[in-house]
């Protein structure tokens, strides 16, 4: 297999880039530029903490990524790599800085916020744009054909989800997908595909939740009492 | 006092940016306001025949921004809109000889002498788009009502928010409303419902436009032409004037219901 890519990781401590310190630094770099070029702002004013998955790295390179980073708009934490905060002040590590929330706090705006293991978009994902994250995924938007949701855990759309979304993407069979209008062109749940029949064109009337039934995705409407089974 | 600068982009290719450019950039001009046309499609520049001021090109954008000659003196005048001028594209050059930052330059320095400095930007997401956004401070996305289109809108709208040019138009271009009513093509309604930007207008598709290009003449200067008109009433909407989107149409209820998203309030 191929060594590892440079990813952004959402985590329960923020947000984390990974990189294979046994590349050279300029493959590196190239390869930060197209991540950040790729997710087109996604990540501008947010916190992020080198992991550098126990690897000692030279200080020049941190410089670097530092300055790439920065170059986008987020900025890399001060703590050294692999050294851990405390769980109470790392929640919020991966939020956009105060003075952009006031900025444009609005719906429509914003960089992700992360909480817990949760993240929480708030905004439309559109054609091109993808989410990644180690945890659940709740969007406040719609998330359109050629988009992408990715989460271990499970993923919520409010608003209506037409692209590709894909809970528990480790393998969690436990994984749901719920939406407010669920169209999507294609659903994944753990290691199971779906797509809508082609002759489809019928639209939801309410909000559905996706998971998997006897190993294969059912759908069916979303009531609170469709919670209490899935637990 | 500085001007304001509208890049108008698509994404797909052929869906009317440079009719649209041509077409509001002489409305505006016609209505009072000084407009400065810009043709960013290095290589394949087309504004300057739509215009009919081809034979007068003398230098061009990449002349300016490599230096060699004064943006004044590269600047058209166009045969008669007064206001009207335009800054041809290279044609034996390609997107690359320019960088985002000259063209952000270029346009600011455009914007102090113009009250709108319309960009013409080519087709795609890549180095072209890049430098026809640079400097623009709002954006017009066309797109005609086919979903390939409409998809291709909706990655433009995603960059262009990434690239902090926010709250997109949108133009709805040839729309056939004898289709839309037989549900042969996408409504605007739908469109907007899925896009979920602001609707600057909608152009019906007319033969005139082709005419029109031929001719070197913007079909704002033809006042039978339908979609002149309706191009006109987006350059009225663009200066902040409440034109309902119905009026240049046919009289036609299905029509009517466009009117509805007039309410949205233009930032
Ligand atoms: N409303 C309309 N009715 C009829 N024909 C139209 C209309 N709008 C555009 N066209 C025609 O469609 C063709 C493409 O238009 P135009 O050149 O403006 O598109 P473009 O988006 O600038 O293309 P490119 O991506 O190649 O730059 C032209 O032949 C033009 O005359
Ligand atoms: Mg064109």
């Amino acid at each position: 297999m191929k060594a590892q890519e440079v990813i952004f990781k959402g985590t329960r401590d923020g947000l984390r880039l990974v990189i294979d310190a046994d590349e050279n630094i300029e493959e590196l770099k190239g390869k930060l530029r197209r991540r950040l070029n790729e997710a087109e702002g996604f990540y501008s004013g947010a916190r992020v903490r080198l992991d550098t998955r126990g690897a000692v790295v030279p200080p020049e390179w941190i410089e670097e990524v530092r300055m790439i980073l920065e170059e986008y708009g987020l900025s890399l934490s001060e703590e050294k790599p692999g050294q851990r905060r405390p769980r109470q002040h790392a929640a919020g590590a991966g939020r956009a800085s105060a003075k952009k929330v006031l900025d444009d706090g609005g719906p429509e705006s914003g960089e992700p916020i992360v909480r817990g293991d949760t993240i929480l978009v708030r905004r439309t994902l559109r054609s091109g744009q993808a989410v990644s994250f180690d945890g659940n995924v709740v969007v406040m938007g719609d998330v359109n054909p050629g988009s992408e949701v990715l989460a271990t855990g499970d993923i919520v759309v409010f608003g209506s989800l037409r692209g590709m979304a894909h809970a528990g993407s480790a393998g969690n069979a436990e994984a749901c997908v719920v939406a407010l209008r669920l169209i999507p062109t294609q659903l994944r749940i753990a290691d199971k595909i779906t797509r809508a029949p082609d002759d489809e064109t019928q639209v939801p009337q309410g909000p559905e939740v996706a998971y998997l039934r006897e190993g294969s995705i059912v759908i069916e409407p979303w009531t609170t009492h469709t919670g209490t089974v899935l637990v | 006092m500085s001007g304001t600068a509208i890049v108008v982009t698509s994404g797909k290719g052929g869906v009317g940016k440079t009719t649209a450019a041509a077409n509001i950039g002489a409305g505006l001009a016609m209505s009072g306001p000084t407009v400065a046309l810009v043709d960013a499609d290095i290589g394949l520049r087309n504004l300057d025949l739509v215009l009919g001021l081809e034979n007068r090109i003398v230098y061009d954008l990449v002349n300016v921004v490599e230096g060699g000659c004064d943006v004044q003196k590269a600047l058209i005048r166009h045969k008669h809109i007064e206001n009207l001028s335009l800054l041809p594209a290279a044609q034996s050059r390609d997107k690359t000889a320019v960088t985002p930052e000259q063209m952000k330059a270029l346009t600011l320095g455009l914007k102090e002498s113009f009250d709108f400095v319309i960009l013409d930007c080519p087709a795609g997401i890549e180095q072209g788009f890049k430098n026809a956004i640079a400097g623009a401070d709002r954006a017009i996305v066309v797109t005609t009502p086919e979903m390939s289109a409409v998809r291709d809108a909706d990655r433009i709208i995603g960059m262009l928010e990434a690239e902090e040019v926010k709250n997109p138009w949108l133009i709805v271009n040839r729309i056939r409303p004898d289709m839309v009513k037989r549900h042969d093509m996408m409504n605007v309604d739908d469109l907007i419902d899925f896009l979920k930007v602001e609707l600057l207008g909608v152009v019906p598709d007319d033969e005139s436009i082709i005419i029109s290009t031929n001719r070197g003449i913007p079909a704002v200067m033809d006042e039978k032409s339908r979609a002149g008109r309706a191009f006109l009433d987006i350059a009225s909407r663009i200066m902040g004037n409440d034109v309902p989107i119905a009026a240049t149409l046919e009289p036609d209820d299905w029509f009517s219901r466009f009117a509805k998203w007039l309410g949205i309030s233009r930032g």
